[in-house]
């Protein structure tokens, strides 16, 4: 694979993947792709397939069926090469906890081949965070940040970061999403992030995937995902007639509904229509998993 | 990796130096007290003369019975350790990984986790081999006036000496790991290779060591007042070998029956001297042993099969790991 080629490729393309664990299916059919330079947000409700598609793309796991590449190549490949291009941050941001935060950096200059010890001390000395102090004894905002930090020194060409901002208090996510967002600006990283606070996520991401039961539901930039859906209101004897229906709130005589844009006719004027924001249209999606299309 | 192997396992390597250290203390100068009775009871002197009549023999049995049995006793407490160390060091190796979830971690940097293991692997049971080297040399050491009088193939000297000590330690290690990989769990993982361990090193050592090699037979002066087991003194010249069987043959060289046993039983019952009537009717008796200058070919034997035992474990594992990931 020549840098070229890796450049234009996507950073992850995910082609009719499945992913089987006993007899029950985490992910299937699931094909997706995210084009590199992007903040792509994951989201979904617990046991969508957020964590296996993510340990799919850091090769952790094998695919039951269908392939992922990452920037060009099978993430299952096992190359170290492969191993490089990706960083990431599990969920809990696991660490060994005997270790103190120096040791930790050694541990990544140690495996890793391209791996910016000094930029990563840089980094935590900036956050406050003694590089003395054993793992276990950071507090979880601390310990969220030496994992990103662990990540990001690696210099990879995506960082996947599984639920990161979970069990943080306010501060420490703010400070958290604040380094990431620095981190994207300087290294022209690509992310996928998965979270379930949505507000977090719209300040930070450009793209969103939706996955429900183990499937894509949803999957563009932002923009033009809000852009392409709106919220209108009207009399319930219309509501049936409309098309292109995401889901329906009916009370007795009035209806409100989540419409993809482009799909109806002019719309009457007896609707009136509103801008949807992006909590609405997700949890839109994700209670009305039945789209009529 | 190696510094990476180190800082994880460097706990467990300075409780190994410090388990050697404790050994050492014991049994160096415990070691140097048998060797003091060794000479003070001549036991040498009958040694080197062809075991040397009634004196020597009374002087051996006493020094054996100072010293055996407390020997003995020592490496029975000692023999489940292997079991145990092994057991620990290597449920950790995965287990820990899996129930700290550090393995999310450890596998996401670039050394594929195949390589990750495998290196792992190699470098503990490096040491692991280093360390039980150690103490089976301090235990040969002490052992070795002891096992000059009753030879190097009773429990107590065979399991602790030479290379076994260091095969049933990889044996359990390699249990541990896979173990470890299968349940996820440290504890339970220990527990399940411990038992493990113990189900295959003990038929070894009761039922499966002693056909190794089919063992030789010799035809000696027929004795009713021969000793048998650990503790028995040898009564011909040469390094002692491992007596499987006692048997006294009539003079076509067939074993008694039982009823015939029985039946001289009663005969000699009010003899002065036994011996020389057995003599009388052309009896001899017929021990069955393993040569003492085939305990090395054992060591190796015994060695292979927990060691290439491991072996095979190991590589499932780093199989299994290449193969399914988590």
């Amino acid at each position: 694979m020549t840098a070229e080629q890796t450049a234009s490729a996507p950073a992850l393309e995910a082609e009719r993947l499945g992913m089987r664990f006993g007899r029950s299916w985490a992910l299937r059919d699931c094909s997706v792709s995210l084009p590199a330079g992007s903040v792509i947000a994951l989201v979904g409700p617990n046991g969508a397939g957020k964590t296996t598609l993510m340990h799919l793309a850091c090769g952790l796991l094998r695919p039951s069926e269908g392939r992922v590449r990452i920037f060009g190549e099978e993430a299952d490949s096992g190359s170290a090469e492969a191993l490089a291009r990706v960083g990431f941050v599990a969920q809990e941001h696991p660490l060994y906890r005997r270790m103190t935060v120096a040791e930790l950096l050694r541990m990544g200059q140690a495996l890793n081949p391209r791996f910016d010890r000094k930029l990563a001390e840089m980094r935590l000395d900036g956050l406050g965070i003694p590089l003395d102090r054993r793992a276990g004894a950071l507090s979880g905002g601390q310990q969220a940040q030496v994992s990103l930090a662990l990540a990001l020194a690696k210099r990879p060409m995506l960082l996947v970061l599984d639920e990161p901002l979970a069990n943080l208090d306010p501060v420490a996510r703010r400070d958290f999403t604040r380094t990431l967002m620095s981190a994207v600006a300087e290294d022209n990283v690509t992310v996928l992030l998965s979270s379930h606070v949505i507000a977090d996520l719209e300040a930070v991401c450009d793209r969103l995937v939706l996955l429900n039961n183990g499937t894509v539901r949803l999957d563009g930039a932002i923009e033009d995902v809000l852009a392409a859906h709106r919220m209108i209101s009207g009399p319930r004897e219309a509501a049936a007639d409309m098309p292109g229906v995401v889901r329906a709130v009916h009370s007795e005589r009035h209806s409100d509904l989540l419409v993809r844009t482009g799909v109806e006719a002019e719309l009457h004027p007896i609707w009136q229509e509103h801008h949807v924001g992006l909590e609405e249209l997700i949890l839109a999606y994700l209670e009305q998993p039945a789209v009529t299309r | 990796m190696i510094w990476f192997t180190w800082r994880l396992h460097r706990t467990q390597v300075y409780a190994g130096l410090a388990l050697i250290a404790l050994v050492a203390a014991i049994f160096l100068p415990y070691g140097q007290a048998v060797r003091g009775s060794f000479s003070s009871h001549g036991v040498g002197a009958c040694l080197a003369h062809d075991t040397g009549g009634d004196p020597c023999q009374t002087a051996m049995i006493a020094f054996v019975q100072q010293y055996n049995g407390i020997a003995n006793h020592l490496s029975t407490w000692f023999s489940p350790l292997p079991g145990l160390i092994g057991a620990i060091v290597g449920a950790g190796v995965l287990g820990r990984e899996y129930e700290q979830g550090t393995w999310r971690l450890a596998w996401t940097q670039s050394v594929p986790r195949g390589r990750w293991l495998t290196q792992r692997i190699l470098l503990v049971s490096a040491g692991i081999a280093a360390i039980c080297l150690t103490l089976s040399l301090v235990f040969t050491w002490f052992r070795s006036p002891m096992d000059d009088v009753t030879g190097r193939f009773a429990p107590g000297a065979f399991d602790l000496e030479g290379l076994s000590l260091t095969g049933y330690t990889l044996f359990a290690f390699a249990l541990g790991v896979l173990a470890g990989l299968l349940m996820r769990r440290t504890v339970p993982a220990i527990v399940v290779a411990f038992a493990g361990f113990m189900a295959v090193r003990m038929p070894v050592e009761f039922w499966l060591r002693q056909r190794f090699q089919t063992p030789a037979t010799r035809l000696s002066a027929p004795t009713l007042h021969h000793t048998f087991g650990p503790s028995a003194v040898p009564t011909v010249p040469g390094k002692p070998g491992w007596t499987l069987d006692y048997q006294l043959v009539n003079s076509s060289g067939h074993a008694l029956t039982s009823a015939e046993q029985a039946r001289l039983d009663d005969q000699v019952r009010t003899m002065h001297d036994s011996d020389a009537y057995l003599r009388g009717l052309g009896m001899h008796l017929k021990t069955v042993y393993q040569p003492a200058d085939r305990f090395w070919t054992f060591q190796l034997i015994e060695f292979s099969i927990f060691a290439g035992l491991a072996l095979v474990l190991l590589a499932f594992a780093v199989h299994q790991i290449r193969r399914r990931g988590i």
